[in-house]
């Protein structure tokens, strides 16, 4: 199967421009991945946020935004279009370069972390030398061998990825603590001051349970990670790190400043926190940007923790292949379809279910949970989660440094994971419910006094001391 | 291309470096510096140093600059109305003093003729590239054969430096009283 | 195993800091604590006689080297630690929530410190300085009186920092020119880098951390300031046992730059020592002539040693530094007995003005015998260690051809007999003043400790040959290395 013409002679012709054709076909490749992925992405916010609206209302047992458009979809839609066309107020006193340059801030990171989001496999080998062919290519720049030897279905794969994301995203933090400061109101200020200590408090966490899933994989590269879970549900991270992904969720939650954790823009106290003084386009970046880092880290979750781009079980797609080629000759043509799919099947199925749970779970959270008090919050963040990750680390750590000391072979065996997940599970929740619900729960009681369950109905309880 | 890509990015790194010093503002000041350490995190990847360029990114801007707004903007720090006697003439002599020891440098550095001693960073590089180890498991080796020393001492550093903030800060003495210093009580 | 008993000093002080955080954990009592502490210190004097005769390389080697002369200055360190520790047993000067902390900062410090005589390697060495002065900012914030003890720390912090920076900026070019961090890559590497000006202005940056800890000219403003607001036990520290590491990394950086035939251009680096230690000799002794308070003519005494100490530095001759190996040891015990009398004297104060040292013969005959033999030794009179130290440093720097420098030094020592005198005169021919005729009354340890630094001042001015023989065997073992 090919294409009627080659693409040869265009990228020739850019090739001009850029130094070789390869560059060009870099280039193309990029832009193709990017307009895909982002693009897709930015249709998809309006729905998402759609979507909250719905099951917010549901939980809250309304009917929900239902006037535009059939169940309401064209809601997300007309919302941008009524920001798009508000007017831009600056208030007076703000600090202008830095109450400009704040809503930037937040958006761009976000943006530049989806580059790493791998939503797919890496074509190489006869694959890629097939879709090659398909293309007219010239093998010598592309294919197993040319210069660009794999594309991966991610803008970009490098070498040290998880760091990037990182990286990029605690960028992240500016944005808020600017606005907040820039905008010359106490209010974003306490806004502003919160987000920063918050989100630095919790990137700590979310390093520590990132670096056991860094461990296990031998490597920072996203896609060696997902690798090293391939193979069906039990081999995910989950399965040896059920500590870090819980720290992972939660500190998850706290990095996108989501409820309930949202502590910089609490409503009640702040009257909408940081982005109080922003309107029009300037303020639905800052939204734009929360339901960006959203998808994110879930997508960022689902890598680490949850097999990416891998389904539940592992499918034989070459087998399937040649088996549906080989019950019928008129099946021969579907041989390159089949194998399209298992392409495709990462970035149209698996991944947006896995993020779209996550998303999910968002929202529930912020549907159901009721707000963090700032104390509580820093106490989490410092006295329970951080030791709990640690500890986590260390046991990991260590097992994983006997078990290569063992077989010897660079590579962290099946068994051995589902012993750190046993252990590490085993020993939080033993310090959960024999040690600290407890004591919590004892201590809540008296803080608060609560009513003690031996009040009856309709009598008026006695208050615990 | 690239030597312009150099000189860009130098261009860039000192003018927000400039901006640290001019600027009136502590906030747009350490907003500059946050500048700098990400312009110098883009000068680690351009010399092909991805790793040190993204810890650069995570430590300095990510963490210990936004520390610094924080401390900032909580201390809300205005300009000073008077200058105080001993800082009125600061400004032109620590100019002219600075302005001296860059011409110094400036000539030093134009005698400095190129020396046949390799630099320890350009072999690990040949080394990266015919090896095909990565640069971390780079890093981490030599972190714990030829950097040891430093790796350990480092880690009691930030031990020290944890311990004697939270004793400097520490607000209640042995019997749990609150210390109360005296400006506090006038 | 070897290579444990090689660090065994270091390692003795960092597990009795962490047996000290440990106390603090479990919430001792102050005594219990310090006691800790104090045996901790006398073992790791111990384990410094133990390896003072052992050569070698604990860790890859290069970094960090243990020879004769690391182990020397490591004993002088511990022994000072250990004087220090008999007087900052619960200081009033300091709040009294911090007590139990400063045998915790100060031995943490002296450990650094330590590691700073052996480091090597630039980036060990720059790590070991701030580790030796990050508990020192920490404990001069603990003073009693909170606004004293802020000036103080913020004006020592500050200039430190920036001073450590500028090190590290050195070090930087250093590294760039030679692609090593390693002092014996760099040795090695001298003839060719010898002709580089960069790499003599990277060795004066990078020596600038180090002048500041010895409290030298350009680096001096923090020196009397900081002794002043500090409490005393502290101040006590920073001026005894921090110069002593101090003063071990400028002697081996000197003879890896300035001992090494090749290097023509060495002569850049001994004209600036001998321009700083002319300005720190004058400037220290001229603005030590007006000071009224006790620890800030000590902090200008201290500037004008470093002068001295620098002009036997700038002769680039193993004479000259056994001199400085040697003056060090007398200097130390010497600073050590005036800061202990500024310490009992000023127990339940804030500061030490000169004036409260009035009609001490009367309340501590004692102490004013210390005083005198303190105060003999850093003016340089005949029968203590003062006298022959400079003697030696001064000679080595003739051995040179400075004349003129020595010259300039001698007249310099005439000049800070007025200000030493001054002290002596208050302290013995004026009466007490009304508030304080309280008799003074030390504690048996410091009368033990003030015993064995006046024999150690005298010992040493009487029969310097043992000590100087140490000193000598020490620099031959330092020069080995390069």
């Amino acid at each position: 199967m090919q294409l009627p013409f080659s693409l040869q002679p265009l990228f020739d012709f850019l090739g001009q421009f850029t130094d070789g054709p390869a560059n060009a076909l870099i280039i193309v490749i990029a832009l193709i991945k990017i307009a895909l992925i982002v693009g897709g992405l930015l249709q998809i916010i309006p729905f998402i946020i759609l979507f909250e609206r719905k099951i917010i209302s549901w939980v809250q047992d309304r009917p929900g935004p239902n006037r535009a458009g059939p169940w309401g979809l064209l809601h997300g839609i007309l919302d941008g279009v009524k920001l798009f066309f508000k007017e831009e107020i600056t208030p007076k006193g703000v600090d202008k370069p830095l109450y400009l340059l704040a809503p930037g801030l937040t958006v761009a990171p976000a943006f530049l972390a989806l580059c790493l989001v791998p939503v797919g496999p890496i074509i190489q080998g006869a694959h890629l030398d097939a879709l090659v062919s398909f293309l007219r290519l010239d093998p010598s720049i592309i294919g197993p061998g040319g210069i660009i030897s794999e594309i991966p279905l991610a803008i970009t794969n490098p070498n040290i990825g998880i760091l990037y994301v990182l990286a990029v995203t605690s960028i992240g933090v500016y944005g808020i603590t600017l606005a907040g400061w820039s905008s010359n109101n106490k209010w974003s200020l306490l806004g502003g001051i919160r987000a920063s200590a918050q989100m630095v408090s919790y990137e700590i966490t979310l390093s520590l349970s990132i670096i056991g899933v860094v461990l296990l994989a031998g490597s920072l590269n996203l896609y060696n990670i997902i690798d090293s879970q391939a193979g069906g549900f039990w081999h995910w991270n989950v399965m040896a790190q059920p500590v870090a992904f819980l720290l992972f969720i939660i500190a998850m939650f706290a990095e996108t400043n989501r409820l309930p954790f949202d502590l910089a823009e609490a409503e009640p106290e702040l009257t909408g926190g940081f982005h109080t003084e922003y309107s029009s386009m300037r303020f639905a970046l800052f939204f734009l940007g929360e339901y960006i880092n959203m998808v994110i880290v879930s997508a960022m979750c689902v890598t680490l923790f949850l097999g990416g781009y891998h389904g539940l079980f592992p499918l034989p797609w070459e087998a399937i292949a040649t088996w549906i080629t080989n019950i019928s000759p008129s099946f021969a043509g579907f041989y390159p379809w089949v194998i399209m799919a298992s392409y495709l099947i990462g970035p149209m199925v698996i991944v947006p279910a896995k993020v779209g749970f996550f998303i999910f779970l968002f929202i529930f959270a912020r549907a159901t949970l009721p707000r963090l008090r700032y104390d509580q919050l820093m106490d989490l963040g410092w006295k329970r989660l951080l030791p709990i990750g640690l500890i986590n680390l260390v046991i990991t750590s260590g097992i994983i440094a006997i078990d290569l000391m063992v077989t010897g072979n660079g590579q962290v065996e099946l068994a051995t994971k589902w012993i750190i997940g046993a252990i590490t599970l085993g020993l939080f929740l033993a310090w959960d419910l024999l040690y600290y619900s407890p004591r919590r729960k004892a201590q809540l009681e008296k803080d608060y006094r609560l009513y003690p369950k031996s009040a009856k109905k309709g009598e008026k309880p006695a208050l615990a001391s | 291309m690239a030597l312009v890509i150099y000189y860009v990015l130098f261009g860039i790194t000192v003018l927000f470096a400039l901006g640290v010093l001019f600027n009136r503002n502590t906030v747009r000041s350490a907003i500059c510096l946050v500048g700098v350490m990400a312009a110098l995190a883009v000068n680690y990847l351009i010399m092909r140093q991805e790793f040190v360029a993204f810890i650069q990114i995570v430590v300095y801007t990510g963490a210990i600059m936004v520390l610094f707004l924080f401390v900032i903007m909580l201390l809300n720090l205005r300009e000073p109305e008077v200058m105080p006697w001993y800082l009125r003439k600061a400004r032109f002599w620590g100019g002219a003093l600075s302005l001296v020891f860059f011409f110094t440098l400036a000539l030093a550095v134009q005698v400095w003729t190129v020396s046949g001693v390799t630099p320890g960073a350009i072999e690990n590089e040949a080394f990266i590239k015919e090896s095909g180890t990565p640069e971390v498991i780079l890093l981490s080796t030599l972190m714990i054969t030829k950097y040891v020393a430093p790796f350990i001492l480092t880690s009691i550093l930030l031990l020290v430096a944890v311990i004697g903030a939270i004793v400097m800060a520490k607000r209640y003495d042995e019997d749990g009283q609150e210390i109360i210093s005296e400006e506090e009580v006038s | 195993m070897a290579n444990v008993l090689l660090i065994l000093p270091e390692l003795t002080i960092f597990l009795a800091a962490i047996l000290v955080f440990k106390c603090l954990i479990l919430g001792l009592s102050v005594l219990h604590v310090w006691r800790v502490a104090f045996a901790g210190s006398l073992l790791g004097l111990g384990a410094c006689l133990i390896t003072l005769g052992m050569t070698g390389e604990p860790f890859h080697p290069g970094i960090y080297r243990v020879d004769l002369f690391s182990q020397l200055m490591k004993t002088v360190i511990a022994a000072a630690l250990v004087l220090v520790l008999v007087l900052s047993d619960s200081p009033p000067v300091m709040r009294r929530d911090a007590w139990r902390e400063l045998p915790f900062f100060l031995l943490l410090s002296s450990a650094g410190l330590m590691m700073m005589t052996s480091a090597t390697e630039l980036i060990t060495l720059y790590l070991a300085l701030e580790l030796s002065a990050f508990p020192v900012y920490a404990l001069i914030v603990l003073h009693r009186d909170r606004r004293m003890g802020s000036e103080g720390a913020t004006k020592y912090m500050l200039q430190g920092m920036v001073a450590s920076a500028v090190t590290l900026y050195g070090m930087s070019f250093i590294f760039g020119l030679s692609g090593t961090t390693y002092l014996s890559e760099i040795a090695a590497a001298l003839p060719e880098l010898g002709s580089q000006p960069l790499f003599w202005v990277g060795l004066l940056l990078l020596l600038a951390g180090f002048l500041f800890k010895l409290a030298l000219f350009p680096f001096h403003f923090w020196a009397p300031d900081t002794y002043f607001s500090s409490p005393h036990p502290v101040a006590t520290f920073i001026a005894t046992v921090s110069k002593v590491a101090a003063i071990a990394v400028l002697c081996r950086m000197v003879a890896v730059a300035g001992w090494n035939e090749a290097s023509i251009d060495g002569e850049t680096l001994r004209i600036v020592l001998i321009v700083l230690a002319v300005a720190a000799m004058t400037l220290g002794n001229l603005a030590a002539l007006v000071q009224k308070d006790f620890k800030r003519l000590l902090g200008y005494s201290a500037i004008a040693h470093a002068g001295y100490i620098v002009v036997a530095l700038q002769a680039f001759s193993s004479l000259g530094h056994t001199a400085i190996v040697f003056y060090t040891i007398g200097y130390l015990a010497m600073t050590w007995i005036c800061f202990m009398v500024a310490c009992e004297v000023g127990r339940n104060r804030d500061t030490v003005p000169v004036s409260a040292l009035a009609g001490l013969w009367q309340r501590s005959p004692m102490l004013a015998l210390c005083l005198l033999i303190g105060i003999f030794g850093l003016t340089g009179l005949p029968p203590t260690v003062g006298f022959i130290g400079k003697w030696f440093l001064f000679s080595a720097a003739l051995e040179d051809g400075q004349f003129l420098l020595v010259l300039i030094a001698a007249l310099n020592s005439a000049v800070a007999v007025y200000y030493y005198m001054r002290v002596l005169r208050v302290a013995y021919l004026l009466e007490p003043a009304k508030e304080d005729t309280g008799i003074l009354a030390p504690s048996p340890l410091v009368v033990t400790g003030a015993m064995v630094a006046c024999l150690v001042v005298l010992w040493m001015g009487v029969a310097p040959n043992y000590f100087w023989e140490i000193a000598a065997e020490a620099i031959v073992a330092l020069g080995a290395t390069y």
